[in-house]
């Protein structure tokens, strides 16, 4: 298989036009690469092979090897389904959420309505905050009698009484949502934005010419383009989607109440850590990457284009 | 300029300074690990000093934590657990005495004396301390802390009000009444965590409603017992507690967010083990006192009324793992942790008592000692007291998972009492049926 | 034009309304906990909203102090210069290798790399642990450093390579017709006009190294060793047992703001590097 020919690549054109010395190549990339296949590839690679033992008690070598029944039982477990759904119902209101709202305020910043340029500073900055920072405010803000989110509800007249947000299964997954998307909104404005701004007038005028209005522009000719963003965006969430939401899961309700807001980075966590079941725990490692590689096999190949641009001949 | 000379030297040091951490400078080190929670850690570390100055080799690193299973749990299966650790109530501990993880200390306790001591170590220990460690006539862990449950009110507020600890059922009801005139929610619950509504209401209910030997027949998972009428009646007069009397919002409070309630006048009460009163150092109201009851008495049970609900603090249970290389120094670790020195000290820093003889007497005369001290009457002069902690939880992890979780749900009104007590019920059956399952015998001894 | 249309109109007022809103949105958590972080625990049980009387700077000395958030602050410092310097250092000379030089297997390295970008290391956490306690560096620095820098790796090269594609041969040529050699190149020439995407993601690692919690959360127990926002978040589970909200608020206060005088300081070239080379198309 020539991944060149896959990607659709010309001949790439280097350094002195030839093959780079191997000990230069080497000084280069040994490094990086060094660290990378032992901290990164290789734990996938025993992940994989983790999966196929059963771990039953707490000493050490007492695991017997059993194939692939880790599957069978995660077939069977109502856990990791209700984990994976919650973690895909996660990633999916974030994006649609975050992403919607992101398009109309990067829409009319674009139109550099007044005072754009605090706006964009400042929606940028929930973003610079850590994780642990913002799951931690918002488990203050989200307290039934002390926390803001019920105070200020009471005050524009919506009176919920002492609704638990994180405590009751009906609305804690949502809860958890709301810190992620109040992260991530202002990277997403200023993304879009960019992306916008990219955009060159001559396609605006002439649409304008031809009597369109401010939906049509959007629509027909505003999201077309800025598709790609939008794409890279979705990639980025998705990642974080399956790693740091544990973060947010974790500090604010630990995957209740009874697995409500349970996701796979946390069920792993607790099969592994809490249960000591090695073999179950690295065979949802195994399931999510089968997943994400899905989910990534889509993308992949635009992004290696990107990194290979100046070889395409764009 | 060539980068490669940097590069080898930052590398060089580096696999160095690895070298020589992995090497370490000759000292034996002592690895202590515990869980990290209300009564602190001050004791521990005063321990781990003292120990380092009479034994100058020896370098004691303790690691402490409120989660300390998730990092003990896979160290034992690695092959490399600490020295000396108390790993928490989610910790498998049986499962791990099971496999032969734990090494027994009876031996250590009945022939080794204590401390500065004249005496065998297991004679400094209040009675009954080992009752829930032993098995097969092996002493598995030592505890640390004996924890009454009940509860705990402030006493200023209540004198201001003219309020007094119920006695019976019918007088509680009669003051939650009262409360709720004021404005003041009755209980106050940690909503987050099920299990509180164990620490003390189910079983006492269970005990006292369905009588002593149907709260032996559950807790030893025999075939029908959560079913019985009668224990589905406990079930259910708890539910009614929580729909009526339970503060609103308790659902999404923390431990810690409810049981500041009643010290700011906005619950009358909160069940809650002897730890309470130091985990609320931070937020006690100047001037103000706290005392416990116990939960009021149903006068037609058949179950003696001078019971209360006790056990030794699942939190901090010390053992000592088989794979250790220090086995001897490990229990001397755990001999200083037990002495009356140390002993005096913990409770001077925490305001509880420890499993030490008469541990009780130490307790300071500031606010944390008076709150103690009126619950530890208590439970020192029951006939029988009513262990859970270290019992359901500890035996039958899996079947206390269900409980929690079935509870939580009965919370949410998603479960009947009928329901839940079914789902305990087909649990404790698989448990009991699995041949690999470890058995013990609770017996409350009436 | 749709510009002039806007202004004035019933669209425009929403539009104002809705970013006041927004921001507001952004703005208040953050100064709420600001400002709660000077009030007592007992005082913000009993009016969580009200402001701080007396002013209770005692909270931060407390935090600073007896809460280790001195040590966590101290720790987070030593780690994010560490990772970083290493991380850029390292990711520079992979990125020019991958770029500029040409050898086999070189699309290969690349989809490796970037592959990366689709393993979170959250699923890896287990064999993480294991083989860091296997090498005896678990729970240590010389473990979580190079773990750190490995997973930084996908996304800083994916940054990283097209400023260096962007590179005009010619200089590069010039340079070697002048008897440079590769390092020189890479030193002299490469990396001084790859400066944009360098500083990017300079920045964007900072932030993240900073702010990390999941690895960290699993590869280090030692309190002495503790990063900020595992400090942090054991303060919060610490709390879970001594209630003193006051503290927390306070190590929170204290968490943001290096990050804030980050931000306000680099904050054009922060929105500057979100707009033009990381992420967008």
């Amino acid at each position: 298989m020539d991944l060149r020919s896959a990607l659709g690549l010309k001949q790439h054109r280097t350094l002195r036009g030839k093959y780079s010395p191997i000990k230069v190549v080497a000084v280069f990339l040994a490094p990086a690469l060094i660290l990378y296949l032992a901290f990164v590839a290789y734990p996938v690679v025993k992940v994989f092979w983790l999966c196929l033992f059963r771990w039953r008690g707490v000493t050490k070598g007492t695991e017997e090897f059993v194939g692939l029944s880790n599957f069978v039982r995660l077939y069977h477990d109502a856990v990791f389904w209700r984990a994976l759904s919650n973690n895909l119902i996660l990633f999916a209101f974030v994006l649609v959420v975050s992403v919607t709202i992101a398009l109309f305020f990067s829409f009319f910043l674009a139109r550099k309505i007044r005072g754009s340029g605090f706006y964009r500073a400042t929606w940028l900055f929930p973003n610079m905050l850590g994780d642990v920072i913002v799951a931690t405010t918002w488990l203050f803000i989200f307290h039934p009698t002390m926390g803001m989110l019920n105070y200020f509800l009471s005050l524009i007249g919506i009176d919920v009484g002492a609704t638990p947000w994180l405590g009751q299964s009906s609305t804690a997954l949502i809860a958890v949502a709301i810190p992620m998307i109040w992260k991530f909104m202002g990277l997403y404005i200023i993304l879009f934005l960019a992306s916008i701004q990219e955009i060159p007038r001559s396609f605006l005028d002439a649409a304008r010419i031809d009597g369109a209005n401010g939906w049509q522009e959007f629509f027909k000719i505003t999201l077309p383009l800025i598709k790609p963003t939008i794409a890279v965006a979705a990639v980025f969430l998705m990642w974080n989607s399956f790693s740091v939401i544990f973060t947010y899961v974790k500090l604010l309700t630990e995957g209740g109440p009874h697995r409500a807001t349970e996701v796979i980075p946390t069920y792993i966590y607790q099969v592994g850590f809490a249960y000591h079941e090695f073999g179950y725990s690295s065979a949802i490692s195994v399931a999510s990457f089968i997943v994400l590689f899905a989910l990534a096999s889509i993308s992949t190949r635009m992004l290696m284009r990107r990194m290979l641009r100046g070889e395409t001949g764009r | 300029m060539c980068n490669k000379p940097r590069v080898l030297i930052v590398t060089f040091l580096l696999v160095l300074i690895g070298v020589i951490s992995i090497v370490g400078f000759g000292k034996t080190i002592l690895r202590v690990a515990s869980f990290e929670g209300g009564y602190g850690v001050e004791w521990l570390l005063e321990t781990a000093r003292l120990f380092e100055e009479s034994h100058p080799n020896v370098d004691v690193e303790v690691t402490t934590d409120p989660r300390i299973w998730e990092k003990v749990q896979p160290m034992f299966v690695a092959g490399n657990p600490p020295d000396v650790v108390a790993p928490g109530w989610k910790f498998d501990l049986w499962g791990a005495i099971a496999e032969g993880q734990i090494t027994p200390l009876e031996g250590y306790l009945a022939n080794t004396n204590a401390v500065d001591k004249d005496t065998a170590w297991i004679n400094t220990f209040a009675t009954g301390s080992f009752a829930a460690a032993t098995s097969d006539e092996h002493i598995w862990y030592i505890p640390q802390f004996p924890s009454f449950y009940g509860w705990w009110y402030d006493k200023t507020i209540w004198d201001e009000q003219g309020w007094s600890p119920p006695t019976s059922w019918d007088e509680a009801f009669e003051l939650f009444e009262e409360m709720k005139a004021v404005g003041t929610a009755p209980i106050a619950n940690q909503g987050i965590y099920p299990m509180y509504l164990t620490y003390p209401y189910l079983p006492e209910f269970i005990a006292r409603m369905a009588g002593p030997s149907k709260l032996e027949a559950c807790l030893n998972l025999e075939p029908d017992s959560w079913t019985d009428p009668k224990v589905v009646e406990a079930f259910t007069f708890l539910k009614n507690l929580i729909d009526n009397y339970f503060q609103e919002g308790h659902l999404g409070m923390t431990h810690l967010q409810s049981q500041v309630m009643p010290l700011v006048g906005q619950a009358g009460l909160v069940a809650c083990g002897s730890w309470y009163p130091k985990e609320q150092e931070q937020v006690w109201p100047e001037g103000h006192e706290i005392r416990a009851m116990p939960l009021p008495i149903f006068p037609e049970s058949p179950f003696p009324q001078n019971a209360y609900s006790k056990d030794n603090d699942s939190a901090l249970l010390w053992v000592i793992p088989t794979a250790t290389e220090h086995e001897e120094l490990a229990v001397e670790f755990l001999k200083l942790l037990t002495s009356e020195q140390i002993a005096k000290y913990t409770v001077e820093v925490t305001g509880n008592p420890t499993v030490y003889l008469e541990s009780s007497q130490w307790l300071p005369d500031n606010k944390f000692g008076r709150a103690v001290q009126s619950c530890a009457a208590y439970y020192e002069g029951a006939a029988y007291t009513i262990p859970k902690r270290e019992t359901l939880e500890l035996w039958y992890p899996k079947v206390e998972s269900v409980l929690e979780n079935s509870l939580s749900l009965m919370e949410e009104n998603k479960a009947t009492p009928e329901e839940v007590c079914a789902a305990i019920q087909a649990m404790a059956n698989e448990v009991r049926e699995d041949p690999n399952t470890m058995m013990h015998v609770f017996d409350l001894g009436i | 034009m749709f510009i002039k249309r806007l202004r004035g109109s019933p669209v425009s007022l929403i539009v104002q309304l809705s970013c006041l809103v927004y921001s507001l949105v952004v703005l208040v958590p953050v100064l709420w906990s600001l400002i709660s972080s000077f009030r007592s625990s007992l005082a913000f049980f009993t009016d969580p909203f009200g402001i701080p009387s007396p002013w209770k700077y005692q909270n931060f000395v407390y935090a600073w102090n007896q809460a280790n958030v001195a040590i966590y602050f101290r720790n987070s410092v030593f780690v994010t210069t560490v990772s970083v310097t290493a991380i850029i250092l390292l990711s520079a000379m992979a990125s020019f290798a991958l770029s500029r030089l040409r050898f086999r297997g070189r699309i290969a390295v690349l989809f490796l790399f970037i592959s990366g970008l689709f393993v979170p290391a959250a699923l890896l956490l287990l064999p993480l642990f294991l083989m860091l306690q296997d090498l005896h560096v678990l729970g240590s620095y010389i473990g979580l450093i190079p773990v750190y820098i490995a997973y930084s790796f996908p996304f800083t090269v994916f940054v990283l390579i097209p400023f260096f594609n962007a590179i005009p041969q010619d200089l590069e040529e010039a340079a070697f017709l002048d008897g440079a050699s590769y390092y020189q190149v890479f030193w002299k020439v490469a990396l001084p006009l790859a400066k944009p995407g360098l500083i990017v993601a300079t920045i964007f690692n900072i932030f993240g190294i900073w702010n990390e919690f999941v690895l960290g959360y699993v590869l280090i127990s030692k309190t002495s060793l503790k990063t900020l926002p595992l400090g942090l978040s054991d303060i919060l589970m610490k709390q879970y047992y001594t209630a003193d909200y006051g503290k927390v608020f306070a190590a929170i206060a204290i968490a943001m703001a290096p990050i804030i005088i980050l931000y306000i300081t680099f904050q054009r070239k922060i929105v500057g590097g979100s707009l033009t080379g990381a992420i967008k198309e």
